[in-house]
């Protein structure tokens, strides 16, 4: 089989894997080398679906000996099977890199033979880049479940960022699905290097997982729960959800495909969470699911709406940050404008701040809404945002 | 009304918001090149230590603040900025986003920033007799900002970026890296990595999400141009 041929069945693979992020690195160009990280992240070209590319993301095999039931690659599933050599895999990395095509690599693999056997194989493919072509550009490497310590840890430091998928919310659902994985083999390895970076001074991988949404049913709450948790102990730096996509032949699963939109929520939810000082029982009721049809801070803000209408021109920061349709750069912004003068309607248009969401719950001289009452407010809100139509994951810039 | 013609570079435009300060000019059109008009036109040649003039009277953020105006490369951009300069002068700040002139250059450093940052991904090198050449046609000057960019990156090659519109490049040779006037036409020849990208990119796609509108959004089809994977 030519590279060509490899390369469409092992990208076309890989492509479930939503994580594409090439944000927060930190190396410069060595001596003799090629490539640096570029902390804000770098978007290459974007698929026909809308996603950015920002990775060469592929599987270096998509041969494996688990049976996940969720999962296009598993065993008992009859597709056309390829694997990279290490040097094929370099070689077109470096080549893509020179070109200005990716930031760098994202490698993630089928498990062929045994776990460590894969890692290895996934290792020295880094270690061409990183020892022989002093390639020191974004690589994110997939943990493989039931990989050495040993391999793990020398994982984390040739990679930016390491990631192990857990999947599920539950351990149960887990065992249904991917008989092969378990709390243990999925959830370890990212303690592991969380352990690691706490008592390392010299550059460990940051780490993220990810999720199957809707596969199963447990409610966006646990969901929520569990990325809250892993946030708050600093165990994870981000968390990706995934909407479940079927696939042929399955025993357990008895959804059709997961709303995108789903998804979507829980991006909001989760940004809420991570750069809003959301707490998770804020934003989403126990044992339920996110409001499809507005927006997680949207959702809250009307829930507490004895908190609103607030001033704009004296409202704190994070009371500002918490007015559906404000976000922290515009929060910001009314801090600096309304230092010279007291701040009217117009003057938000002119900062070019939407108060299309916003006028609901805020005062700029008078109230610029019409009613606060909820029911009203949610019936507004809805209509207006009912002509745009597509979601995607939220991005940074 | 005066049209002020400066030479195209951050010191002449410095000089010629200088020029006019110093004379004070009400209204002034900055242009760089002569246009046919019924106005006075005077020609302002670059000051010594204009730059250094400027570091006396503003802070540094302003100064890069004024350097993004001129990258946007618009009159309008050079008449807010002269603008902006007087407000400065007299408030010592330009913190004031009340005021259009000031919110109006935060627009265009914003548009420039947005350019220089999708060109970091979008543009693409090709391999020609050892030099990595790239080409484009943006709309702002950012072919400082790429060609300090990839000096980092691409720290041992050499490299040409070209800047087809304003007939200029970024040459990186031998480690020195120099914007130069730049008018050849290169021959670029397709190669196996191409055809590995291109392979790369239609696997990758979730043709049953497929969104040619929010495609559209993020990779707008004037930046298509020389990006080989879209077929133009």
């Amino acid at each position: 089989m030519d590279v060509e041929q490899k390369l469409r069945i092992l990208a076309d693979s890989a492509k479930y894997d939503v994580s594409c992020a090439s944000s927060g690195g930190v190396r410069e160009t060595i001596e003799g080398g090629i490539g640096n990280s570029y902390a804000p992240g770098v978007c290459h070209t974007f698929t026909s679906d809308g996603r950015c590319v920002s990775l060469l993301k592929v599987l270096f095999t998509n041969v494996c000996i688990f049976d996940c039931e969720y999962c296009i690659n598993r065993a008992s599933n009859n597709i056309k099977r390829a694997s990279f050599t290490p040097r094929e895999l370099a070689d077109i990395t470096i080549n893509f890199y020179k070109r200005n095509y990716i930031e760098g690599l994202f490698l993630s693999s089928g498990i062929a033979k045994s776990p460590d056997h894969t890692m290895e194989l996934m290792l020295k493919t880094v270690k061409i880049l990183r020892e022989e072509y002093k390639f020191n550009g974004y690589i994110h490497l997939k943990l493989i479940p039931g990989a050495s310590k040993e391999l793990i840890e020398e994982a984390s430091k040739l990679a930016d960022r390491v990631s192990s998928n857990i999947e599920l919310p539950t351990e149960q659902s887990l065992k249904l699905l991917a008989p092969e994985k378990n709390k243990d083999n999925v959830l370890k390895p990212l303690m592991f290097v969380k352990n690691l970076r706490d008592n390392s001074e010299k550059p460990v991988a940051s780490t993220s997982t990810q999720l199957i949404v809707g596969a199963t049913n447990e409610p966006d709450y646990q969901i929520l729960r569990l990325a809250s948790y892993f946030y708050e102990k600093k165990i994870l730096k981000r968390m990706y959800y995934s909407a479940y996509i079927p696939v042929p032949n399955t025993k357990h699963i008895k959804v059709d495909k997961t709303p995108l939109l789903r998804e979507h929520r829980l991006y909001q939810a989760d940004w809420l969470l991570r750069f809003y000082d959301f707490k998770y029982e804020e934003i989403v009721e126990k044992d339920s699911n996110l409001d499809l049809e507005i927006d997680p801070k949207t959702a809250y803000a009307i829930k507490n709406i004895h908190l609103y209408p607030i001033d704009v021109n004296k409202a704190s920061y994070e009371e500002l940050i918490r007015v559906p349709g404000i976000g922290r750069k515009n929060a910001m912004k009314i801090i600096q404008a309304r230092a010279f003068k007291t701040l009217e309607y117009m003057d938000l248009i002119k900062l070019g701040i939407s108060i299309k969401k916003a006028k609901h719950f805020i005062v700029a001289k008078k109230y610029l809404g019409y009613s606060l009452s909820p029911e009203y407010i949610r019936k507004a809100i809805i209509k207006e945002s009912s002509q745009k139509p597509s979601y995607t994951q939220l991005r940074l810039w | 009304m005066v049209n002020i013609i400066f030479e195209d570079s951050f010191e002449g435009f410095l000089s010629a918001l200088y020029w006019a300060f110093k004379n004070d000019i009400k209204n002034p059109i900055f242009l760089k090149a002569k246009k046919p008009s019924l106005f006075e036109t005077v020609k302002v040649e670059i000051e010594d230590d204009i730059l250094k003039k400027f570091k006396q009277m503003l802070d540094e953020e302003t100064i890069e603040l004024f350097y993004d105006c001129f990258c946007y490369d618009e009159e309008k951009a050079f008449s807010d900025t002269y603008r902006s300069f007087l407000f400065y002068l007299e408030n010592k700040h330009l913190k004031d986003v009340n005021q259009d002139f000031i919110r109006n250059l935060i627009y265009y450093r914003k548009s420039v920033n947005r350019e220089r940052h999708k060109y970091i991904g979008f543009l693409r090198f090709h391999q020609v007799d050892n030099i990595l050449y790239a080409k484009f046609e943006p709309k702002h000057f950012v072919l400082d900002y790429l060609g300090e960019f990839f000096k980092r990156r691409y720290k041992e090659e050499n490299f040409v970026i070209h800047d087809v519109k304003r007939k200029k490049a970024a040459v990186y040779h031998k480690k020195h890296l120099s914007i130069e006037a730049f008018d050849k036409e290169i021959n670029i020849e397709k190669d196996t990595y191409q055809k590995l990208w291109k392979t790369f990119f239609e696997a990758v796609a979730i043709r049953e999400r497929a969104n040619a509108k929010l495609q559209n959004h993020y990779a707008p089809k004037y930046f298509r141009k020389y990006m080989i994977e879209f077929d133009n």
